[in-house]
């Protein structure tokens, strides 16, 4: 398919044109994203819609009026950081899911599906289970992120095997790196299946939340708990763009224009186990964001990193949200796990994907 | 009377090891600043290896590489990158970039200039080598010898904008540069790289046919085993003793009436058995 320019336009001319364009849709994607939240703060099995927001705020000012503190509890306790965490995990997991894809020159790489968020829930179900017990005085010097540095180190171990294993191949085929997620998830469920053998009955309950992922027990603990990374993250992501988009033509080539390989090789391990563990320490084991999203957004507006990293991250957020919102409705009063529900959607688009690239590619 | 200045590129006795094995041994070259140096040899003779000593991309075992007269040991990749370009011999791009976003990503070495210049650059580098009219068109979608030229065109783009200081030779490296193309094509993109040479750059180019070497480049170095056979003019190199020599078969080298030296690709038997046959006929 041969696009046309308008007659007499330049190349600067045509960049510029796109310039403006893909302003113009991070735009869009920014105010859906913006409704997405509204919905999620608005829906509920408790019937509490945003309507009631009104009331709640006048009575934080201190103007109280006749609310019942019940209102309150929903909306600023359960959905607000609920909403919040949703997006953080959709954002999240989408960048790391665009970043894998990157380093490894794979359109198929998903932190889910490669082992990088196995690895970090190994870590934070072992904390979980065995912190209280054999190493009080560290989970208590870490607080609220305890759990969020315990992911990030279980996923920053799992990339560094898929680096390690990886290196300077080629482009990495999506058999190889699908075959490497598998040993490395096959690994941290049995080492899971050790930790839940050896716990007691609430760290269990914790455990399986994990593998399942879901955003039930979000609380503020929780977003504070994942803020460091969310920080981390966006002080990292604009000194990744131009390593990424160098990197697509591959390491020497990145290396012929100017690219530090190692230096960016780490620095896109470090943002992507900070995305992931602090995605997993809050809600679990989430797949497919990362590889849906990234996908539909190249399709839409190619492979650049400058565009594909925060529009990748708005829409991840608007999916994780979407997802959420389905999570807690379908079966209200009950729930389904966030992490069915993404699969329930990604899995036939992660199937389709493979059908018509071929595992070799 | 100052003493002329340091070759652009000057190899010092460059030899390289892997594993026991000597993949380039004891290599003199220079190459100045206006010329074009083609490689010539066998497989397997250390050509590219050689070409990635250059770049940086390998650390020689010993002797050093010099640009301008100053080693590269250890140099920064960005650093290296505002002196040399460097055309592969394929790539693992996989991803649908624009051939003006591939083009373009010459231009974003650290410290490069503003994005407007940039696709001034880029929009020049892909009229050089013929592309201008697929700019917008998805790499993934061109053919083998497209992608070629928009890699080249992303080497000259790098060089149009890197922010060399005085004294500072653009340098081009070329692995190949026209193994995908058809014969006009492959002119197309050698009168290219020679414009870049007249304007200014040191051009090292490891090339598989002689006889375009011999009718593009200045100088021609050929290397067997690692080691160099011979370097020089092409009238000099594309001799029947060296060049069956570095390629261990029979070469049978000749002139144009223009005195350019040229090689037939089948040999001196088959030439007369052809004629021969064509008279019986």
């Amino acid at each position: 398919m041969l696009k046309v320019a308008p007659a007499g336009e330049t190349a600067a001319d045509a960049t510029m044109r796109r310039r403006v364009r893909t302003s113009r849709q991070l735009l869009v994607l920014a105010l859906i994203l913006a409704l997405a939240a509204l919905l999620s703060l608005s829906v509920g099995p408790s019937g509490t819609t945003l309507l009631a927001l009104p009331r709640v705020l006048a009575e934080l000012v201190g103007y109280s009026a006749k609310t019942d503190g019940h209102e309150a509890l929903v909306l600023l306790d359960i959905r607000l950081p609920r909403t919040l965490l949703a997006i953080y995990v959709g954002a999240s997991l989408a960048i790391a899911g665009a970043m894998m894809q990157g380093l490894f020159r794979n359109p198929l790489a998903d932190p889910g599906l490669i082992g990088v968020s196995s690895g970090a829930a190994l870590a934070a179900v072992a904390l979980i289970a065995f912190g209280e017990t054999h190493a009080p005085a560290l989970k208590e010097a870490l607080g609220v992120h305890a759990v969020p540095i315990a992911a990030f180190v279980g996923g920053l171990a799992a990339t560094a095997v898929l680096i390690g294993m990886t290196s300077g191949k080629r482009g990495v085929s999506t058999a190889t790196l699908l075959l490497a997620g598998v040993a490395i998830a096959a690994l941290t469920q049995a080492l899971m299946g050790v930790a839940a053998y050896l716990s007691d009955d609430r760290a269990l309950r914790d455990l399986t939340l994990w593998t399942l992922g879901s955003l039930a027990g979000a609380s503020w603990t929780k977003v504070i708990g994942a803020l460091p990374f969310m920080a981390l993250l966006l002080i990292l992501l604009p000194r990744l763009v131009r390593d990424l988009n160098g990197l697509l033509l591959g390491e020497a080539e990145a290396f012929h224009l100017g690219i530090d390989v190692r230096r960016a090789k780490l620095l896109i391990m470090l943002a992507t186990a900070a995305a992931v563990g602090a995605a997993v320490a809050v809600a679990g084991i989430v797949g497919f964001v990362g590889i849906v999203t990234p996908h539909i957004v190249r399709l839409a507006a190619g492979p650049d990193h400058r565009f594909l990293l925060p529009a990748s991250a708005m829409l991840g957020a608007t999916l994780g949200l979407a997802a959420d919102i389905v999570a807690r409705m379908a079966v209200a009063p009950a729930e389904l796990p966030l992490g069915i529900v993404t699969a329930l959607i990604g899995a036939p688009f992660f199937l389709h994907l493979v059908l018509r690239r071929g595992v070799h590619g | 009377m100052a003493s002329a200045p340091a070759p652009a590129i000057e190899a010092d006795g460059v030899s390289f090891e892997v594993g026991g094995a000597r993949l380039v041994e004891g290599v003199h070259l220079a190459v100045r600043a206006g010329q074009v140096m083609g490689i010539l040899g066998p497989n397997g003779a250390g050509k590219s290896t050689f070409l990635k000593l250059v770049s940086g991309e390998l650390e020689p075992t010993s002797g050093r590489i010099l640009f301008d007269g100053v080693p590269i040991a250890r140099a920064e990749p960005a650093l290296l990158a505002r002196r040399r370009a460097v055309v592969p011999q394929s790539s693992q791009l996989t991803f649908p970039f624009t051939a003006l976003e591939v083009v373009l990503l010459g231009a974003s070495v650290p410290g490069f200039g503003h994005a407007r210049d940039a696709v001034a650059a880029a929009e020049r580098a892909l009229k050089r080598v013929g592309l201008i009219e697929l700019a917008e068109r998805r790499y993934t979608e061109l053919s083998g010898g497209e992608r070629q030229r928009v890699h080249i065109a992303r080497a000259i783009c790098q060089i149009e904008t890197a922010p060399r200081r005085p004294g500072e030779t653009p340098l081009l490296l070329v692995d190949e540069p026209t193994s995908n193309l058809d014969i006009g094509h492959q002119r197309l993109v050698l009168s290219a790289i020679r414009e870049i040479a007249a304007e200014g750059a040191a051009v090292l180019a490891v090339l598989h046919d002689i006889n375009l070497a011999a009718g593009y480049c200045d100088l021609l170095a050929l290397l067997r085993d690692g080691r160099l056979i011979a370097c020089g003019p092409p009238a000099e190199i594309v001799r029947n003793d060296l060049l069956s020599r570095t390629f261990g078969c029979e070469i049978d080298a000749n002139t144009t009436p223009a005195n350019t030296p040229f090689v037939l690709p089948i040999t001196r038997d088959a030439v007369e058995g052809g004629q021969a046959a064509a008279r019986v006929r």
